[in-house]
């Protein structure tokens, strides 16, 4: 972690941040302040921190939705502000899953599936769908492929959007907050799929979250605080503790 | 599922907007294609009446706008007969009247001579033609004889006199067949117009030769300053009420239309606005810019033919229902012409694309964290 | 907060949709208003010549669908004149030329004996008025001189004959303008129409009391005139107002600005539908929760539908706003000179607003009863 990245480490780091700051003129976004973190290949790391800390701002330049004021971000070795086609790389190295799934509410959940592979791989119709209903039946959704959104619990659509996630078999997997509008039972049964993802695929996981069930299961936990990044041996569980008190930052410039 | 498949359930999964937007359009173009179609029928039908007669050419005085007023001599006949190049010749003078009894505002009355060729030519369903010698006796054509259900023996009154009903004839020609016929001496009479016809229409020898017709246009137009002979495809487009109708047609047509734009600009604009989130999540997981206007577009090129389909065919529909009125069955019957049925198909496909290019614009560039946050 | 307020809010949620919907009211009740508005302002404006000359009824022959078509023998003016309640008779011809070089076509030129009132009450701003030693006169309405660029002493050619300028008259209004006037006996030699009128125009004597009254009595006297040979002459006598709302220019226009019109708010009662149908599946919750702390089913109704009212109210008030300037702009247009008055009236804003009001119902009433049906038990669905 306290390494420098270097092309050498290339291969083992997925993602790394170098001393990225992001500045929102309008204030409705929180900031963030001279962050660098490096995130290895096949790595379940929860970035955790209270609302306002810039959790999502990090989560959107680690997923290429927005770009840093300083800094860059790179993926795989790769700096994404020389990636010309941005769009190639989240539909084919990243998956994303959102606090409100958002999936269209006019196409079933099989057909939710097959909309990233328009811009993956080149796949015949038929493969489209072979593979959809391959993601959903490991998502436990083998006999809800053809309801609409409307017609699913939350759990079932947060399971959809998992399964449009893997479309393109990401090495990357990006979560806002996943078990956020979730009951517990449908939470854990999420969290026991991200489990199995990381353990059997093999999936890089960066997930967003409140809640310590989530942060447990985590490898690694990555706090913010105030835009800035809390050394990771400071950093407590206890922040997510529900009695427990956010650790005062002196100072955290740079890890 | 393919491409179209997404763009096709956008549409039938929301069937209110989609079928309210595609109705707008289509009003829209069923507006255009009947008003256009009718004013294009009624040329057409009159081009045909003059055409199936073999005529080339129609004389008629030189002067006025409304070639109904213009009268010349009825002595003309044997001198255009025995020029040069000359065919058969018709000679007749028409009026046009209001039957209020029956509602009808507008009904043709042709005057013509005793042996005149057009007495021959329709044929008499019911009764006999009109010979010499008849005075306050009329045939009337089938259309507007079942319209106000007169027989052979009833009377009819116009002008202020009494007609009997002598003779009913159809004819291939819908103005003909909505129309009354009299003998020249008496609509002259009628009209106090003595001696006076509304025109000629006169076939070339040897029909249909071109340059033969030119010659015998410039040696009537000799025969008398006041008189002017023109080609008949001409004098159709000019005549003052069919112009009137085109003029009209197209105004309200062009009104319609822009109603129509702003209409569908309304619903493809709102439909995208409210879905810039679903937009944003496209763009987020990994569609391209232009993947994303091609779903919009493609939206509302579906919707848009959609829209032409049945917006042609109301149109269609309603020119051939407004020939079934008896007002206008004097003037007016069958389709609107294929080609004014196929513009209004390709105007709605048109206005329905050009509808969707802002929207789907707005959409390629919508910045899909944005997007995501809005609701 | 006041109810109407909350329409405003609702309305105001959605603002592109909003004003999208607006414009598109807007433009159909603007189309409506000045379309309808150039139909009764051809109306009046016909009327009003047929006022200034003092014309109180109008013969024409019966049965004729349009007024050029009508063919009188002038010599009726004789018969008319015997009747008692007629003071003045005045034979008039007219019919529709080009001038010059076919560059103005359709002039309405009115052929009048010079020693009628007609000619009489022409209000003549240059030169004299024609009499009846004129050979080839003519006299123009100012518009029409102006359009020609012509003044009195200038030749003009009229179907390829030349005529002298002799006066220059200023019209009732910006119709009469556009006209021509020469000798009966003139105009009828020139479109070969000899001895023939299209109507009579007549003055009667203003001591019988209320004219309209006078005008029922003569009117079956007019109509039973018969000739020589004890046939009747076929005449129909109207009083001028209702000559001209029957004539068949002002009914054309009439039915082109109706079905015009009725195209456009068909069209934009669509839009209202749609929008507010849109607004109303939105706020299928909302709405249930509105019915689940206690609000009537009729409040509901009146609350979706008022906003509807207000979304076309908007539009319509835009509408007008948008017609009165193109009515100014089209009043300038050469082309339309003495068709459109610059003037807005105020049955065509009150037209515009009824029709908006209209639109509003048939666009809002659908949504409304939809909202009306939602059950409170829907507020806990769809989350």
């Amino acid at each position: 972690m306290n390494n420098p990245p270097s092309p050498a480490n290339a291969e083992a780091y997925l993602l790394q941040v170098r001393q990225v700051s992001r500045v929102f003129s309008d204030g409705q976004v929180s900031a963030l302040v001279d962050v660098s973190l490096s995130i290895r290949r096949g790595e379940y790391a929860a970035i955790v921190g209270p609302s306002g800390s810039g959790k999502s701002t990090l989560l959107n330049l680690l997923g290429a939705l927005d770009r840093p004021t300083h800094g860059e971000v790179l993926f795989g070795g790769r700096s994404l502000s020389a990636i010309r086609d941005i769009d190639s790389l989240r539909a084919c190295q990243i998956g994303f899953v959102f606090q409100s799934f958002h999936l269209l509410p006019t196409l079933s959940a099989l057909e939710n599936v097959q909309i990233p592979m328009f811009e993956g791989p080149r796949r015949s119709p038929s493969e489209r769908i072979r593979k959809a209903q391959e993601l959903l039946t490991i998502v436990g959704l083998a006999r809800r492929m053809h309801h609409l959104p409307s017609q699913m619990s939350v759990g079932e659509r947060q399971r959809t959007a998992i399964a449009r996630a893997l479309a393109n078999d990401p090495p990357l997997i990006l979560a806002d907050e996943p078990t956020g509008n979730l009951d517990s039972h449908s939470g854990s049964a999420i969290l026991d799929l991200f489990d199995s993802l990381h353990r059997e695929r093999h999936v890089t996981l960066v997930v967003i979250t409140h809640s310590s069930d989530v942060a447990q299961r985590a490898e690694r936990i990555i706090t913010l605080h105030d835009g800035r990044l809390v050394p990771e041996n400071e950093s407590g569980r206890e922040f997510l503790h529900p009695q427990g008190h956010v650790p005062a930052v002196s100072n955290s410039t740079s890890p | 599922m393919r491409f179209w498949g997404i763009a096709w359930k956008n549409l039938v999964r929301r069937p209110w907007r989609s079928s309210l937007t595609a109705l707008g359009l289509s009003l829209a173009v069923a507006a255009v294609v009947a008003l256009i179609g009718v004013s294009q029928r009624l040329e057409q039908s009159f081009l045909q009446l003059y055409n199936q007669r073999g005529a080339d050419l129609v004389v008629q005085h030189s002067g006025g706008m409304m070639q109904l007023n213009s009268g010349i001599s009825e002595n003309l006949h044997e001198r255009i007969g025995t020029l040069p190049g000359a065919g058969q010749v018709i000679g007749g003078l028409m009026d046009i009247v209001a039957l209020e009894r029956f509602d009808l505002f507008a009904v043709i009355v042709n005057g013509w001579r005793a042996d005149c060729p057009v007495l021959d030519q329709v044929t008499i369903v019911e009764g006999r033609r009109l010979r010499a010698g008849d005075r306050s006796q009329v045939m009337l054509g089938k259309v507007l004889a079942g319209n106000i259900g007169k027989h052979v023996g009833d009377t009819i009154e116009f002008y202020a006199e009494q007609f009997e009903v002598v003779g009913i004839f159809d004819s291939f020609s819908i103005y003909e067949t909505g129309a009354m016929f009299i003998l020249l001496g008496e609509l002259q009479r009628l009209m106090d117009r003595p001696g006076k016809v509304t025109g000629y229409v006169v076939q070339a020898a040897p029909a249909g030769d071109a340059a033969a017709v030119e010659e015998l246009r410039v040696r009537i137009n000799g025969l008398d300053p006041n008189i002017r002979a023109v080609a008949v495809s001409e004098f159709v487009r000019n005549i003052s009420q069919i112009r009137l109708i085109r003029t009209a047609s197209w105004v309200t047509s062009v009104i319609a239309i822009v109603i129509g734009i702003v209409g569908v600009l309304n619903t493809m604009i709102t439909s995208v606005f409210e879905r810039a989130s679903e937009i944003g999540t496209l763009r987020a997981i990994g569609w391209h810019k232009w993947r994303v206007m091609s779903l919009v577009m493609a939206e509302a090129l579906l919707l848009s033919s959609l829209a032409a389909i049945v917006g042609a065919s109301m149109g269609a529909g309603s020119a051939r229902l407004l020939g079934c009125l008896p007002q206008l069955a004097g003037f007016l019957d069958g389709w609107p012409p294929g080609t004014v049925i196929a513009q209004g198909v390709l105007l709605a496909v048109v206005v329905g694309v050009l509808g969707a290019l802002y929207p789907a614009v707005w959409a390629a560039n919508l910045r899909p964290i944005q997007a995501l946050r809005r609701r | 907060m006041p109810f109407d307020i909350v329409a405003l809010k609702n309305v105001w949620r959605r603002p592109t949709r909003s004003v999208l919907t607006c414009i598109g009211i807007a433009l159909a009740v603007a189309t409506a208003v000045a379309l309808l508005g150039f139909a009764s302002g051809l109306e009046r404006s016909s009327l009003e010549v047929y006022g200034a000359h003092g014309v109180d009824m109008v013969v024409l022959r019966s049965g004729v669908s349009e007024r050029l078509t009508s063919n009188l023998d002038e010599r009726i003016a004789e018969r008319l004149a015997a009747l008692p309640a007629v003071r003045a008779v005045n034979p008039s011809l007219t019919d529709l030329i080009s001038f010059g070089d076919r560059s103005l076509i359709g002039i309405p030129v009115h052929g009048w004996p010079a020693d009628r009132f007609a000619v009489a009450t022409l209000q003549v701003i240059d030169g004299r008025r024609v009499s009846d030693r004129d050979r080839a006169a003519v006299m123009l309405g100012q518009g029409l001189a102006a359009g020609l660029n012509k003044c009195v002493g200038d030749e003009v050619e009229i179907e390829s004959h030349q005529f002298s300028i002799v006066g220059i008259y200023q019209g009732a209004n910006l119709l009469e303008n556009s006209t021509a006037v020469m000798r009966l006996p003139e105009l009828q030699e020139l479109m070969d129409r000899p001895r023939q009128v299209t109507e009579f125009q007549l003055q009667l004597h203003d001591n019988l009391g209320d004219a309209r009254r006078v005008a029922e009595l003569l009117r079956p006297q007019i109509a039973a005139l018969t000739n020589a040979q004890g046939k009747p002459l076929g005449l129909a006598a109207m009083a001028t107002e209702e000559f001209v709302t029957g004539s068949a220019e002002v009914r054309m226009a009439q039915g082109m600005a109706v079905a015009t019109s009725l195209i456009a708010l068909l069209i934009s009662s669509i839009s209202v539908l749609n929008t507010m149908i849109m607004s109303v599946f939105e706020r299928t919750q909302e709405i249930g929760a509105l019915r689940a702390i206690g609000w009537r089913r009729s409040r509901v109704l009146r609350m979706v539908l008022g906003e509807s009212c207000l979304l076309s109210a908007v539009g319509g008030l835009l509408g007008i706003g948008v017609a009165w300037p193109c009515i100014l702009l089209l009043s300038r247009a050469p082309a339309l000179e003495g068709f459109i008055r610059p003037e807005l009236s105020a049955t065509a804003v009150g037209e515009g607003l009824m029709l908006t009001m209209l639109l509003a119902v048939a666009g809002g009433f659908y949504p409304a009863y939809r909202a009306m049906r939602i059950a409170p038990s829907e507020a806990l669905r769809y989350e």
